[in-house]
Formats: C-alpha cells, sequence, structure tokens
C-alpha cells in the first residue's frame, strides 16, 4: 500500500489488542478447523492469517491454549507421533462454542461502537 | 538477545525463568515448547529455510519467544490460578468450626481420595510383585543376552506405568501432574538412549515410589478398614443388639439392658464421631501421599 511507508505504526497498541482478543481468535480457529488440530497447527494458522503489525510470539499462545482447556472450553487428546514428541490435540468443546457465540456478539457490539466513534456518529 | 543453537540450551533457559513456580506448570510448559521447537525445526529443514539444525533452532526460537517472555505467559496462568486457590482459602476461613468438623462429608474429594488410599493396597501388590519377578528374571538371565533385554523392558514399562498412576492421582486427588509421557530425551544409537535412560533420575525415583507403594499401601488399607468398620460397627450398635435380642445371635455390644439407654446412643456417636475424624485422617493422608507421588514421579 502507498500509504503504508508513511503510517507510523504503534506496536505497544496493536499487541495490547491483539493480546486481549488471543482467547476470542483462538477458540475460533479451533471452531472454523473443524478437527482437532495441535499447538503448531494453530500457530502457524495465526501467523498467515495475522494481517496486524505484531507478530505474536508462538510461545505465548499455548498457556492459553492450556487456560481455556481448565475452563472447559477446549479438550485434548495427546497422540503420540511418528517423529518427534507426542502432541497435543485440541478440540473445541459445546461449552466453548457457547462461549465463543457470547464472545462473539460482545466482539461486534464493541467494534460497532468504536467504529461508530471514529466514524463521528457519537459525541465524545 | 541470546542466540540458542540447541533446544536444550533454550529449555534449560526456560527452566531456569520458571524456577519457583508450580511443577506441573514448568512440566506443561516444557512440553509445550519441546513439541513446538521440535516440529517448527523439523519443518524449517524439511523446506530448506535452514539448511544447518543450529540455524533451524535459532530460527524457531526467534518466533518462539525468549524464555522470559514465554516464562511470563506461563507465570500469568500459574497467577490465574493462584488467585483461585487463595478464594478457596479465604471460604475456608469463613467457614465456622462446626463446619471445619463435619462439612468434610459433603466434599467428593474425600471420598475419591479415600478410595485411592484403599486402592494402593491391591495396586502396591500388583507392582510390587511385577517389579520383583522382572527384576529377579533380568537378573538371573543376565548371563544370557535375554536378562538385559527384560531389565531395559521392564525399565521402559516402568515409565508407562509411573504416567498411568499420575493421571489416577490427578483424577483422584485432584493434584496437578504432568500431562503426557515423557519421550526419553537422548537421540542416538539404541546403546546412547539406554545410557541416557540409566542416567535419569526420575526413572530411579519412579522405581522407589513403586517399590514404596506396597508397604505404603498395606498400611492404608489396615489403617482405614480397621477406623471404618469400628466405627459402622459402632453406629450399627443398637441395630446389632436389637437383632442379638431377637434372634438370640452373639453379635451387638453386650450389655445388662438397663443400661442400654445410654450405652447405646453413646456407642452411635462415638461411632459417627469416630467416622468424621476417620474422613479427616484420609484427607490428610491422601494430601500427603498426593505430595510424595508428585515429588517421585515428577522430579525435573
Amino acid at each position: 500500500m502507498a500509504g503504508e511507508a508513511k503510517v507510523k505504526h504503534d506496536e505497544k497498541f496493536e499487541k495490547e489488542l491483539i493480546t486481549g482478543l488471543i482467547s476470542l481468535v483462538l477458540l475460533a480457529i479451533t471452531r472454523n478447523k473443524g478437527e482437532p488440530m495441535y499447538g503448531y497447527q494453530i500457530a502457524k494458522h495465526m501467523e498467515t492469517g495475522n494481517r496486524t503489525h505484531v507478530q505474536l510470539k508462538q510461545g505465548t499462545i499455548y498457556p492459553v491454549l492450556r487456560a481455556m482447556e481448565k475452563k472447559g472450553y477446549l479438550k485434548s487428546e495427546i497422540k503420540a507421533s511418528g517423529s518427534g514428541p507426542p502432541r497435543k490435540y485440541y478440540m473445541i468443546t459445546k461449552k466453548g462454542s457457547d462461549k465463543l457465540e457470547v464472545w462473539i456478539a460482545a466482539w461486534e457490539d464493541t467494534s460497532n461502537f468504536v467504529n461508530s466513534v471514529l466514524g463521528g456518529d457519537v459525541d465524545g | 538477545m541470546v542466540s540458542y543453537s540447541a533446544i536444550e540450551d533454550y529449555i534449560r533457559d526456560l527452566k531456569r525463568e520458571l524456577s519457583g513456580v508450580d511443577e506441573a506448570i514448568i512440566s506443561d510448559a516444557i512440553d509445550d515448547t519441546e513439541e513446538h521447537l521440535g516440529l517448527r525445526v523439523q519443518e524449517l529443514l524439511e523446506e530448506g529455510v535452514a539448511k544447518l539444525k543450529e540455524d533451524a533452532v535459532a530460527k524457531a526460537v526467534a518466533d518462539f519467544g525468549t524464555p522470559s517472555e514465554v516464562a511470563r505467559a506461563y507465570l500469568e496462568l500459574n497467577d490465574e490460578l493462584k488467585g483461585k486457590e487463595e478464594k478457596r482459602q479465604k471460604k475456608k476461613e469463613k467457614r465456622s468450626l462446626f463446619c471445619d468438623i463435619f462439612c468434610i462429608y459433603g466434599d467428593w474429594r474425600v471420598y475419591t481420595g479415600l478410595i485411592y488410599l484403599l486402592l494402593m493396597f491391591p495396586l502396591g501388590l500388583i507392582y510390587f510383585t511385577y517389579m520383583v519377578t522382572m527384576i529377579s528374571l533380568g537378573i538371573g538371565m543376565l548371563v544370557t543376552v535375554l536378562g538385559i533385554f527384560i531389565l531395559i523392558l521392564f525399565l521402559l514399562s516402568n515409565y508407562g506405568l509411573s504416567w498411568l498412576h499420575s493421571r489416577m492421582t490427578e483424577v483422584m486427588l485432584g493434584i496437578r501432574m504432568p500431562r503426557k509421557p515423557r519421550k526419553l530425551k537422548a537421540k542416538g544409537t539404541w546403546w546412547q538412549r539406554i545410557k541416557a535412560m540409566f542416567r535419569d533420575p526420575r526413572m530411579y525415583s519412579s522405581l522407589l515410589y513403586m517399590f514404596l507403594m506396597f508397604p505404603l499401601g498395606i498400611f492404608y488399607f489396615t489403617v482405614f478398614v480397621t477406623l471404618i468398620a469400628a466405627s459402622i460397627g459402632l453406629m450399627m450398635s443398637p441395630f446389632t443388639t436389637l437383632l442379638s435380642e431377637i434372634m438370640n445371635l452373639p453379635i451387638g455390644i453386650p450389655s445388662p439392658p438397663e443400661a442400654r439407654a445410654v450405652l447405646l446412643p453413646l456407642a452411635v456417636i462415638l461411632g459417627f464421631l469416630l467416622l468424621t475424624w476417620t474422613l479427616h485422617l484420609s484427607s490428610i493422608l491422601a494430601h500427603l501421599h498426593g505430595k510424595l507421588t508428585r515429588s517421585l514421579l515428577l522430579k525435573r
């Protein structure tokens, strides 16, 4: 893009935005795929779909996955792999799908609100 | 920034960053890191992005995050868990003395803990028999090559058994344990791998644990079967005394009929208190045993 060079990126701000939404993004990835995924696949998915200027460190998504498993949004299964260490496959649960719906609704409300403020529809 | 040329070095620094944190979280972090970096390095080499393994590791680590960045992400998880634990503790502190003593009946964890302790006896017996048979068979046949195979097979199965046992401990006692079987880290020839296995302190500690299960199992079984039988016996004494009266059986508490009005209710109360105390004892022992299991099977 032509404008890209001129716009300065506030990485800290972008990072805070994406970090706050990481659970939503990870849960959505596991649902959209429709089949069990292991951490590395999820990380790759994040990387290819990420259009922001922040490269999230892949190591930071694993604790989030584990936390969501603890909360019952994801379930996991360990499968041995032909080469390398055994892999932990994550699948979304019914509870996770329900939660995702709630989060998506919250995200839509928030982004609509922010967009309307940015578009000048709402007076500050 | 430190550049890493081997996954092991990275894991070592990650462990250092996480020192003092819950063992299970360290174990989770290492498992996740090994899985991710292992796959990433393999992919980078296969795709030809990196020619040398050292370069592949350096690139993989750069995308994965520094040990301190990754450790921080796990520490946040740890803080969240700690917060929950504190809340639980506060709730406990608020309880009255009466609840401290008797609310134990409503805690299902106590029952699974008691079953766990009782199961230690048959399981300990099985492990002990298996261990003694395999070791003596292996040593006895050491003069032939077969003896070495039997011993190695036994040590490998010991990894699997400890894993199964730690899963059982997590489910029944609610103590967090490692999530997946450890892969033998050493690469190379079979001989090198076997040597690495003998150098693994966890192998010896898990053997010690499997051995300890037998005497401990006998102890738990004897103590709890006796205590439970005694408390139920005391609580049932009015019925058994009545039954002995009607059917003329030699059961119940032998007592003169005029003393029964006092003795029997007293026996019921005593039995109930003994059962309550037994449950508290089992809760304490299950907790201690869980700690033992964790320190011997989860040593890093």
